[in-house]
C-alpha cells in the first residue's frame, strides 16, 4: 500500500506540474500569442484556459483594450501661417495580434510611435487648410473625417484598428499669447468705454426728457394760467364797462376822486396847493357862489 | 447570463467552459473522488480501530491532503457590497456577475473574482486654459462626476478608463469652449456649455465602450487670465457704472418731475384765484358804484359837490400841506428835502403782489383825463 501510495502521490505531483507547465490562462483584456519555436502557430485566443505543448511552445500576451496614446504639444502651421501647439491623443486597439506581432515585434511604443506619425502627418495637412479660428472651433468630425482615411493603411498594416483621434489642447506659442493678452485687455478696455459711454448716453438721455418734460409742463400751466388769468381779465372788463357805461362821465369823476385819496394824502405827503384852487373858493371869498 | 452565451453554443475548446451547477464535469468529479477517498480513509481508520505505522503514515497524508483542500476551498468565500457588483472569471473568461451578498467561488487559480463599486460617485477636477472662438484665452476649471455604472465594461474594455475620462473631459470642453465666444462663456452660456459638455464626454465614453455613466459636468471656475483680470474687473465696474448713471439721471427725473408737476398746479390755483378775484372785485366795485350812481342820478350836483369835497378833504386831512398865494413873485423857501428825509413805509410793499390787478382795473376804465378837462 505504501508504495501505491507514493507512486499516487507521484502521479499527482506530475500531473500537475504538467498541468502548470502546459495550461495557460488567457483573460478578458488580453490577446495571446502562441509560438512554436518561435514561430506563430496560433493567435486568436478567446478568454479563457489553453494548452500548449511545455518548452517547445511559449505563449506571449497583448493588450486587448483599448489603449490610449498621449502625444505632447506638436507644432502645427495654419493656413493663415500662424504657429499652433496641438497636444492629441489617439484611442486604438490591437484587432489582430498576428499582424500587430510581426509589425511591432509586440512592443506598444513602437505601434503607438508608428500611430502617432501618421495621425500627426495627417493632423498637419488637415490644420494647414484651416484657419485658427476653424481648428478652434472645428467639431471633431471636421478634423478627423479625413484623417481616418488617411491613416487607415498604415494602422490596418499595425494589425491595429484606430477608434478615435481627438485633439485635447490646442495652445498658442508663448510670444502669441502675450499679443491675445493685448487684444483681451483693450477688448475689455473698449468694453468698459462702450458701457460707461452708454450709461451717460442714457443717463443724458433720461435727464433731456426729464429737462423737456418740465418745460413742457411749466409751460402747458403758463399758458392754461394766462388763459385763465385772460379770462378774468376779459370778465371783470366786461362786468366794469357794463356798469360804468351807464354814466362813464361820472364814473371818470368817481374813479378820479378814488384815485386820489389812494394816491395822495399819505401822512408822509407834503401837498402844494394854491390857494385858488376850487377847494379854497371860500376860504378866502366866503360869498364867492 | 454570460455563461449561456458561451455555454450554450455546445463546442467548448475546455472543460471549465461550464458552470458546476450542470454537472457531470472533471472537475466536479475529481474533487467528490478525493472526498469519497478521504471519506474512507477516515473511515477505515475508525473501523479498523488502531493500524500498523503504514497506516499511520497514510492518515498523517490525507489528513494534510484534507486540510490544505479545505483551507483552499475556504478561500474561494467572498462578499460582496451593498453598492458593489463582483464579475467572476474562470481561468479568466468572464462568466456572470453576482450582486450584494455571501458568494462562494472556486479557488484560484480556476476562479477569481473583481469587484467595482457602481454605486459610488467619483469625480474627477481638470484645470486649463484654452481658446474660445474670437481667439481669447480662458482658463476653465471643470469637476466631472461618474458612475461605473457597466462594470463589464469598465473592467474589460478600456486600459485605465479614468485617464481615458480626463482626457475625452479636456478635450470634449475644449470643443465646446473653442466653439464659445468669451463673452458667452463668462456669462450667460454656462449651463449650455456644460451641457453640450456632458453630452459630448458622454457619448465619446459611449463609442469607447468606458462603462462610465456622467452623472455631472460643472464649471467650477471660469476665469480670464491674470494678466487680464484687471481689465475684466474694469469692465464688470463699468458694468455697474452704466446702471448707476442710469439711475442717477431717473433720480434727477424723479426729483424734478413731481416738483414741476407742484409748480404747474400752482401757477394754475393762481390764476383761478386771479380770475376769481378779479371777477369778485369787479363786481363789488361795480355794484358799489351803480348804487353810487343810482343816488347821484337822484341829486347830481349835490353828491357831486359833496364827493369831490369829501375826496379832498380825506386827502389834505391826512397829510401835511404847504400853502402858497400865488399873488406876487416872492421867492419861498420850502426846505423840501427835509420835509420828505423821513422813513417811508416802502412803496414796493404796498403797490406789488396781490394788488396787481389795481394795474389792469385802472387801465383800462380810466385812462380819461377828459373827465378831469370837463371840471
Amino acid at each position: 500500500m505504501s508504495v501505491q501510495a507514493r507512486i499516487g502521490v507521484l502521479a499527482v505531483v506530475l500531473v500537475a506540474v504538467l498541468v502548470m507547465f502546459s495550461a495557460f490562462t488567457v483573460s478578458e483584456t488580453e490577446h495571446a500569442i502562441k509560438f512554436q519555436l518561435r514561430r506563430i502557430v496560433k493567435a486568436n485566443y478567446e478568454p479563457g484556459l489553453h494548452f500548449k505543448v511545455p518548452f517547445f511552445e511559449q505563449v506571449r500576451k497583448f493588450e486587448r483594450r483599448i489603449i490610449t496614446q498621449n502625444y505632447p504639444a506638436e507644432t502645427f502651421l495654419t493656413s493663415e501661417g500662424k504657429i499652433l501647439n496641438v497636444d492629441f491623443y489617439v484611442k486604438w486597439r490591437i484587432r489582430d495580434v498576428a499582424a500587430y506581432y510581426r509589425a511591432t515585434g509586440g512592443i506598444e511604443d513602437n505601434a503607438s510611435r508608428r500611430l502617432g506619425e501618421s495621425v500627426k502627418d495627417s493632423l498637419k495637412s488637415v490644420i494647414t487648410k484651416l484657419t485658427i479660428q476653424q481648428i478652434v472651433a472645428a467639431e471633431r468630425d471636421q478634423v478627423t473625417g479625413d484623417l481616418f482615411r488617411d491613416v487607415g493603411s498604415d494602422v490596418k498594416q499595425l494589425g491595429a484598428e484606430l477608434i478615435d483621434v481627438r485633439v485635447r489642447r490646442i495652445d498658442l506659442p508663448d510670444e502669441v499669447t502675450g499679443s491675445v493678452y493685448q487684444r483681451m485687455q483693450q477688448s475689455f478696455a473698449a468694453q468698459a468705454a462702450k458701457l460707461r459711454a452708454e450709461g451717460q448716453a442714457m443717463a443724458e438721455t433720461t435727464r433731456a426728457e426729464a429737462d423737456r418734460e418740465r418745460t413742457e409742463i411749466l409751460s402747458a400751466a403758463a399758458r392754461d394760467a394766462q388763459k385763465i388769468r385772460g379770462d378774468g381779465d376779459s370778465q371783470s372788463t366786461d362786468i366794469y364797462a357794463r356798469t360804468f357805461n351807464r354814466n362813464p362821465e361820472f364814473y371818470a369823476f368817481y374813479r378820479s376822486l378814488q384815485a386820489y385819496r389812494n394816491s395822495l394824502g399819505k401822512e408822509t405827503d407834503v401837498i402844494v396847493i394854491s390857494p385858488d384852487s376850487d377847494f379854497f373858493k371860500y376860504l378866502n371869498r366866503p360869498q364867492a357862489r | 447570463m454570460a455563461w449561456n452565451e458561451s455555454g450554450g453554443s455546445g463546442g467548448n475548446k475546455n472543460p471549465w467552459d461550464r458552470r458546476p451547477q450542470q454537472g457531470g464535469n472533471d472537475l466536479d468529479e475529481m474533487v467528490r473522488s478525493w472526498q469519497r477517498r478521504l471519506a474512507s480513509l477516515f473511515g477505515g481508520q475508525a473501523g479498523r480501530g488502531g493500524g500498523t505505522g503504514a497506516g499511520g503514515r497514510r492518515l498523517n497524508w490525507g489528513a494534510i491532503a484534507l486540510i490544505v483542500a479545505a483551507i483552499w476551498g475556504a478561500t474561494g468565500f467572498y462578499f460582496v457590497g451593498a453598492a458593489e457588483q463582483a464579475l467572476i472569471l474562470r481561468f479568466g473568461r468572464y462568466v456572470g456577475t453576482v450582486g450584494e451578498g455571501p458568494h462562494w467561488h472556486w479557488p484560484w487559480p480556476i476562479e477569481t473574482v473583481q469587484r467595482v463599486d457602481v454605486a459610488r460617485l467619483d469625480g474627477i477636477e481638470d484645470k486649463t486654459r484654452m481658446l474660445t472662438s474670437d481667439e481669447n484665452l480662458v482658463d476653465i476649471s471643470i469637476a466631472v462626476q461618474f458612475l461605473r455604472n457597466k462594470p463589464r465594461e469598465f473592467l474589460f474594455n478600456v486600459r485605465s478608463p479614468e485617464e481615458t475620462l480626463r482626457d475625452v473631459s479636456e478635450s470634449a470642453i475644449r470643443e465646446v469652449i473653442g466653439q464659445s465666444r468669451l463673452e458667452s462663456v463668462l456669462g450667460a452660456g454656462r449651463q449650455e456649455i456644460t451641457d453640450k459638455t456632458k453630452v459630448i464626454i458622454q457619448r465619446t465614453l459611449d463609442s469607447y465602450e468606458t462603462g462610465i455613466y456622467i452623472q455631472s459636468v460643472n464649471l467650477t471656475a471660469v476665469n480670464v487670465p491674470e494678466q487680464v483680470a484687471g481689465a475684466q474687473r474694469d469692465a464688470i465696474k463699468a458694468r455697474e457704472d452704466r446702471d448707476r448713471f442710469q439711475q442717477e439721471a431717473l433720480a434727477y427725473s424723479n426729483d424734478i418731475l413731481p416738483r414741476a408737476r407742484g409748480t404747474a398746479a400752482r401757477r394754475l390755483q393762481e390764476a383761478q384765484a386771479y380770475r376769481t378775484q378779479l371777477i369778485a372785485e369787479a363786481e363789488g366795485e361795480t355794484s358799489r358804484f351803480g348804487q353810487l350812481l343810482n343816488a347821484y342820478e337822484r341829486a347830481p350836483s349835490v353828491t357831486r359837490e359833496r364827493l369831490y369835497l369829501e375826496a379832498v378833504e380825506s386827502v389834505l386831512g391826512r397829510s401835511r400841506k404847504v400853502l402858497i398865494d400865488t399873488d406876487g413873485n416872492k421867492m419861498l423857501y420850502v426846505p423840501l428835502d427835509k420835509l420828505l428825509d423821513r422813513p417811508m413805509p416802502d412803496p414796493a410793499a404796498m403797490g406789488q403782489g396781490m394788488r396787481t390787478p389795481e394795474v389792469t382795473t385802472s387801465e383800462a376804465p380810466a385812462p380819461d383825463p377828459r373827465a378831469r378837462g370837463e371840471r
